[in-house]
């Protein structure tokens, strides 16, 4: 018999749902996906978790759902050790791959009735949770077809469908926007938020910033299997991000080598300039300089002005700041400097 | 019905249900045992099978064994649907949840058997369609039936491990080779063993198919009821333990 291990006490209420202290993991002992990492899981919130490809997400977050063992550390979620094997944890653990795990050759309905069974869904509440989730999940009138003739946001739907059903108290999902349009990916952050107003705790893998900071309580975000900053969206921006001037020229910015770049540079409150091709970031202290100075500096280098806006400070740019990488960037192999400043190699810095 | 009961019937029911949307395969596994009972059928009959008893024929007595090889070869290809549920990383989805994975196995298991069992019978009333003759017990066919059913159910869940263990569909081609072949050929499914040399003889004794065969064998030509101790249980210890490593496998298969 499978232990059927549960907390000895209670995890207090108030408590964190999860922690991991000094977890390790590397991919046969030399790809090092989690350096390090000390993260304690809010209750009753949705926690994003983000960062460059490869920085280690998936891999804290299968830790987290016990699918990986750690090289090292400790992990504990909802009081029990992922990695001991417990029914008592899986029953209440929702775990939403980024690869999609459904049969294709088995009905949306035929699925979900297997689950209600295997999580042992009491009968009298199956047939009412299976079309309530439908109906939120817009699945209704796909439950008889099988599932070879569903679109990708169907399955993604169902396969999150699944996670669901036994209603479970933390849910960890890996992208689960991947693959929705946007109203689906609407649907998804209100659905979360649902979740966690009726106290469940959500950790979610996502690059949509902007949906982190509208819908999340906290953020963390990881770089190189190390965690950079942990904090509620907010936070975060108030200690990383930068305000941002946004120039864009008539023709390409002159070379770094040029003394514009010298003379922004000089200008009080300026942090760092990036170009690329047409465009200049400027990133300003709190109290920026004078638009008529920036632009002044321009007009003496004969550059032609086509747009001019300051930013404000936001989570994709604390985000920058802290991964070095371009929210934009995100699908491209990011490499991170380690020192002298936080830059993507697409993004020549000249401050 | 218990929730153990509900485990294993939700499991068996879609794994009936996928073997049953396979008509090809379906078929060809019944088309297979037919081949080989018209060759080895109307190739041997020519030939005197010695002390046989009564006026028992070649084909008499080679359908007791084409029907276990039926449950051999198919029970040898169970693990085929575990690597396709590998594929599409539904396994592991199956295996996190609360549900006792042993339960989810013998699902699993437990419908393939019947299938197999099922086959085996088409099997069995095509060869009587081809003029084989029998004199059946019906304790003794009840009690063979059982005997051929944890055959299959030991290579079956032998099936599964290499397929855990692989995770690669070649592994069940070659268990075809590796596993059946020297199992049907050490056996008495096409030829008595006094008719084999000595030490083949000695090895179809301690062949679990041999078991199989003879209890099928000794039910359907000559009425007898098989010994529990000497078919049943043999059966049964292997079944157990070909199950608890398949068990093991499998629950190394729910991590990554």
């Amino acid at each position: 018999m499978a232990s059927t291990s549960a907390p000895s006490s209670t995890p207090t209420a108030s408590g964190p749902v999860a922690a991991v202290r000094s977890l390790r993991k590397s991919y046969q002992g030399k790809r090092v996906a989690l350096d390090g990492i000390d993260l304690d899981v809010e209750r009753a919130a949705i926690t994003a978790l983000t960062g460059p490809n490869g920085s280690g997400k998936t891999t804290l977050l299968r830790i987290l759902a016990g699918r990986l063992a750690p090289d090292s550390g400790t992990v504990s979620v909802l009081g029990v050790d992922p990695g001991v094997d417990s029914p008592w944890l899986r029953s209440r653990l929702g775990f939403v791959s980024q690869d999609i795990a459904l049969d294709p050759e088995m009905t949306g309905a035929q699925l979900m009735r297997l689950f209600a069974v295997l999580y042992g869904v009491p009968r009298r509440q199956l047939g009412p949770r299976i079309e309530r989730l439908a109906q939120s999940l817009e699945l209704a009138s796909h439950l008889d077809m099988r599932v070879s003739a569903y679109s990708g946001g169907l399955r993604r739907r169902l396969h999150l469908a699944l996670g669901l059903l036994h209603e479970p108290q933390v849910l960890l999902l890996d992208e689960p926007t991947a693959g929705l349009d946007p109203a689906g990916r609407a649907f998804l952050w209100s659905l979360l938020k649902v979740l966690a107003e009726g106290s469940a705790s959500v950790v979610v893998i996502t690059h949509d910033l902007g949906e982190v900071e509208r819908h999340c309580q906290r953020v963390a975000v990881l770089g190189e299997g190390r965690l950079l900053a942990h904090g509620s969206p907010v936070e975060l921006v108030r200690a990383h991000a930068r305000r941002t001037v946004k120039v864009t020229l008539a023709a390409a910015v002159p070379p770094p080598s040029d003394p514009l770049f010298a003379g922004l540079g000089a200008l009080p409150g300026v942090k760092a300039v990036h170009r690329r091709e047409s465009e200049l970031s400027i990133d300003v202290a709190e109290e920026h300089p004078a638009k008529e100075r920036i632009l002044a500096l321009l007009s003496e280098r004969g550059l032609d002005v086509r747009g001019f806006q300051v930013e404000p400070p936001d989570l994709a740019s604390a985000y920058f700041q802290l991964t070095g990488v371009a929210v934009e960037q995100h699908e491209r192999p990011a490499r991170l400097p380690r020192a002298g400043g936080r830059r993507s190699k697409n993004r020549e810095a000249a401050s | 019905m218990t929730r153990a009961l509900r485990i294993i019937s939700s499991i068996g029911r879609r794994t009936l249900m996928k073997s049953l949307r396979r008509p090809v395969v379906l078929s060809f596994s019944l088309v297979q045992p037919m081949i080989w009972m018209l060759f080895f059928g109307f190739l041997f009959q020519r030939y005197r099978i010695e002390r046989l008893g009564g006026d028992i024929r070649y084909l008499d007595f080679l359908l007791p064994g084409i029907c276990a090889m039926t449950v051999l070869f198919g029970a040898s290809q169970s693990g085929i649907e575990m690597i396709r549920d590998m594929q599409t990383h539904f396994l592991g989805r199956l295996l996190n949840t609360p549900a006792d994975r042993r339960l989810i196995l013998i699902g699993k298991l437990g419908a393939d058997v019947s299938r197999l069992l099922a086959q085996a019978t088409v099997v069995f009333l095509l060869g009587l369609a081809l003029g084989a003759k029998i004199s059946p017990s019906l304790p003794g066919v009840l009690v063979s039936l059982i005997a051929l059913g944890l055959f299959g159910f030991a290579f079956a869940s032998l099936s599964c491990t290499i397929a855990l263990l692989t995770r690669a569909p070649e592994s069940m081609a070659v268990f075809v080779h590796v596993v059946n072949m020297p199992l049907l050929f050490t056996s008495t499914a096409f030829v008595p063993s006094r008719q084999m040399p000595a030490f083949l003889a000695s090895a179809s004794e301690l062949n679990p198919l041999t078991l199989a065969v003879g209890a099928l064998r000794g039910a359907l030509l000559f009425g007898e009821t098989p010994s529990i101790a000497r078919s049943v249980l043999p059966l049964a210890l292997l079944a157990l333990i070909l199950f608890a490593i398949a068990a093991g496998a499998q629950r190394r298969a729910a991590r990554d």
